[in-house]
């Protein structure tokens, strides 16, 4: 019997799995039935109620669903992997490195920041143009930047460092 | 009647207009670009043209391709759907040139309407409201101050080539005027090559009505009443209705009628659309003509009957319109929701990726109209309009009831859309009062709202002992192969 912590829209549960009917979420017993569909569709029977959910992203530990329209995001792992990240955080020095990527392709056109500039929560970092729209990206945390990978007029691919903040 | 139509489109409109020319007899021919080659208008058309590489200005967007494809292929007329060459007067008048029929209007009133300003002056000489400001191209800002005396502050100032919220800019006082003035005058020459500008008053809140009208080539000029589209995002509309529940009976008359001068007065020939401002106080004003098919047609289809893409078609080929004004009637109330590959949770950022699983709704009075199958691609090349969902029903409240049923319905995988912001804005009260502006969006809109809304704890548990089951199956979650980022992978602690 596995134990494992999920997080759905921000809602965190620990759920213990039986069999593959029983489920115990937070120490209550519920049943389910789950039927694979195939292309990422699945039925989850709930007593009288079935939901159709559609796997949109599947990636690592995190799960979009697509129900009724709605997009669910799931964070889903062991408890294991639970406290061995807690473990991990722990041991690391008080500085964190956040690391900023491009979320998409495109063409960066404008730098607001350069290495060693100190940076606010909220501020603007740099605009990104795709798709002839133009995209600004915001500062995720207050620091100071670190590296900079970039520079204006540089093309970028999905998921590419851009720069690191301390 | 034509033998070939080609059309010089992709995507859901292009699969509308095949719609159209197989329904007639006509043979529907598309160009395409490589990373369209397994596209849904490649598959359903009768013949298809490879014209060039994914980039819109070596296919989609190249006159002399197109039309020297049309020339070889021995094509009648030319389609342009929306978008792309639709309101080109240069692709016009080489296709006139060579002996092809544009379905659509003649070049010059396209080059009028195009012109903003062109057209403001010509508007107001038929006596018919603009919105306040200059006829003549004005970028001194001494000028603009003077005109602000008159007419007072908030002022805007827009480029004359402009479109697409580009080359615009908000004036609140006299101390930003020049520099306000600089920096759009930039942005247009950048975007249009062209540094024209006018001044029009700020029309705080207003609403967006449209007229959709319909003229043939024997001087018939009708109109098939209004659509309301102030539900936008950035200047771009995500849903239509029709017809219009927030104005009076009188205004339709009045703007109905203001769109038919119109288009008696510029010997206009086909389908178009005439935007209006509305403001509170049922002040109407000219906004711009849109000389060809709109997105949002079909609400107009649903509440009138009239097949617009055939109609166009049989105008084209010089056919009287046997519509007649009086037996067009509003029957019932139509709504559309545009569904676009953009992320809600991430700031709209276009979400691209291969299609996965693709199921649409259905049952009585649903549309859908799309472009997309599964292992279709979204790129960041094209629009991210990927589909549209009109129903039509006997009111506005069951229409609203509808289309929540019919989008509670719709499965699709790949990519992320804006589908659960339009169950937001139907539930909203302000939109369910038919009492909204066109910064709606802009005024509400959250993504905590759009994750919170309708959301009960049988679905988010359904949700948890799903990914639990995958997990324990197989060990992990396997990777998928088209990824979208969500809100938090912006960035990652190490």
């Amino acid at each position: 019997m596995s134990k494992y912590s999920v997080v759905v829209n921000e809602l965190k549960m620990s759920v213990n799995l039986s069999d593959y009917s029983t489920y115990i979420i937070n120490g209550i017993n519920r049943s389910a039935f789950i039927d694979d569909l195939m292309n990422g569709v699945f039925l989850i029977r709930m007593g009288s109620a079935t939901y159709e959910a559609l796997i949109v992203e599947q990636n690592n530990n995190q799960l979009t669903l697509l129900i009724e329209g709605k997009y669910i995001f799931v964070n889903i792992k062991t408890e294991l992997e639970e406290l061995s990240e807690e473990i991990l955080s722990h041991s690391k020095n008080k500085t964190h490195n956040i690391k900023i990527f491009s979320p998409m392709p495109g063409l960066i056109v404008q730098i607001d920041k350069n290495e060693g500039d100190s940076v606010n929560e909220g501020d603007k970092l740099f605009v990104l143009e795709a798709m002839k729209m133009e995209n600004v990206v915001y500062s995720p945390v207050a620091g100071k930047i670190k590296n900079l990978f970039k520079i204006k007029g540089d093309s970028t691919d999905k998921n590419e460092l851009i720069m690191v903040i301390e | 009647m034509f033998k070939k139509i080609l059309i010089a489109n992709r995507g859901e409109i292009a699969v509308r207009v095949i719609r159209a020319c197989k329904e007639l007899g006509i043979k529907a021919c598309v160009v395409y670009s490589d990373i369209d080659s397994s596209s849904l208008h490649v598959r359903m058309a009768d013949e298809s043209y490879l014209i060039g590489s994914a980039s819109p200005e070596d296919s989609y967007l190249n006159i002399p391709k197109i039309v020297k494809t049309a020339i070889d292929n021995s094509i009648d007329a030319v389609h342009p759907g929306y978008g792309f060459l639709s309101e080109n007067n240069k692709f016009i008048e080489a296709l006139e040139k060579a002996g092809i029929v544009f379905i659509g209007p003649n070049s010059d009133v396209v080059k009028l309407m195009g012109d903003k300003l062109e057209a403001r002056k010509f508007i107001n000489s038929l006596g018919i409201p603009i919105v306040p400001g200059t006829i003549e191209p004005t970028n001194d800002p001494e000028k603009v101050i003077s005109i602000s005396n008159e007419i007072g502050y908030p002022l805007i100032i827009k480029a004359a080539a402009g479109g697409g919220g580009k080359g615009m800019r908000i004036i609140n006082s006299a101390a930003e005027t020049a520099n306000a003035i600089e920096r759009a005058q930039s942005e247009a020459l950048k975007a249009f090559n062209d540094d024209k500008m006018y001044i029009e008053k700020l029309i705080i809140d207003p609403r967006h009505i449209e007229v959709q009208v319909l003229s043939d080539k024997h001087g018939k000029h009708l109109h098939l009443f209004e659509r309301e589209c102030s539900i936008q995002r950035r200047h771009q509309k995500i849903i239509e209705e029709a017809p219009s529940k927030s104005i009076s009976e009188n205004l339709r008359e009045k703007i109905t009628q203001a769109a038919v001068s119109i288009t008696s007065a510029a010997n206009y020939v086909n389908a178009g659309t005439i935007e209006f401002l509305v403001d509170e106080k049922e002040n109407y004003y000219f906004l711009e003509m849109n000389t060809r098919l709109q997105v949002e047609h079909p609400v107009t289809e649903a509440i009138t009957g009239v097949d617009l893409v055939k109609e166009q078609i049989r105008i084209a080929n010089g056919d009287k319109l046997t519509l007649r004004q009086e037996n067009i009637k509003i029957n019932g109330h139509a709504i559309e929701c545009r569904i676009n590959a953009e992320d809600p949770f991430n700031n709209f950022f276009p979400s691209i990726g291969k299609i996965g699983y693709f199921c649409v709704p259905s049952g009585p009075g649903v549309r859908v109209d799309y472009g997309i199958k599964p292992n279709s691609l979204v790129t960041l090349n094209y629009d991210p309009l990927i589909t549209k969902v009109i129903v039509h029903a006997t009111e506005r409240s069951s229409a609203i009831q509808k289309m929540v049923t019919a989008l509670k319905e719709f499965k699709l995988s790949g990519v992320i859309t804006n589908l659960p912001v339009h169950l937001w804005i139907l539930s909203n009260i302000k939109f369910l009062n038919a009492q909204y502006h066109i910064n709606f969006l802009e005024d509400n809109f959250s993504p905590e709202n759009v994750l919170n809304n309708d959301m009960d704890e049988e679905k988010i548990i359904a949700s948890a002992l799903l990914s639990v089951f995958l997990k324990e199956k197989k060990g992990e979650l396997s990777p998928g192969k088209i990824t979208v980022s969500n809100n938090n992978k912006w960035f990652v602690n190490e």
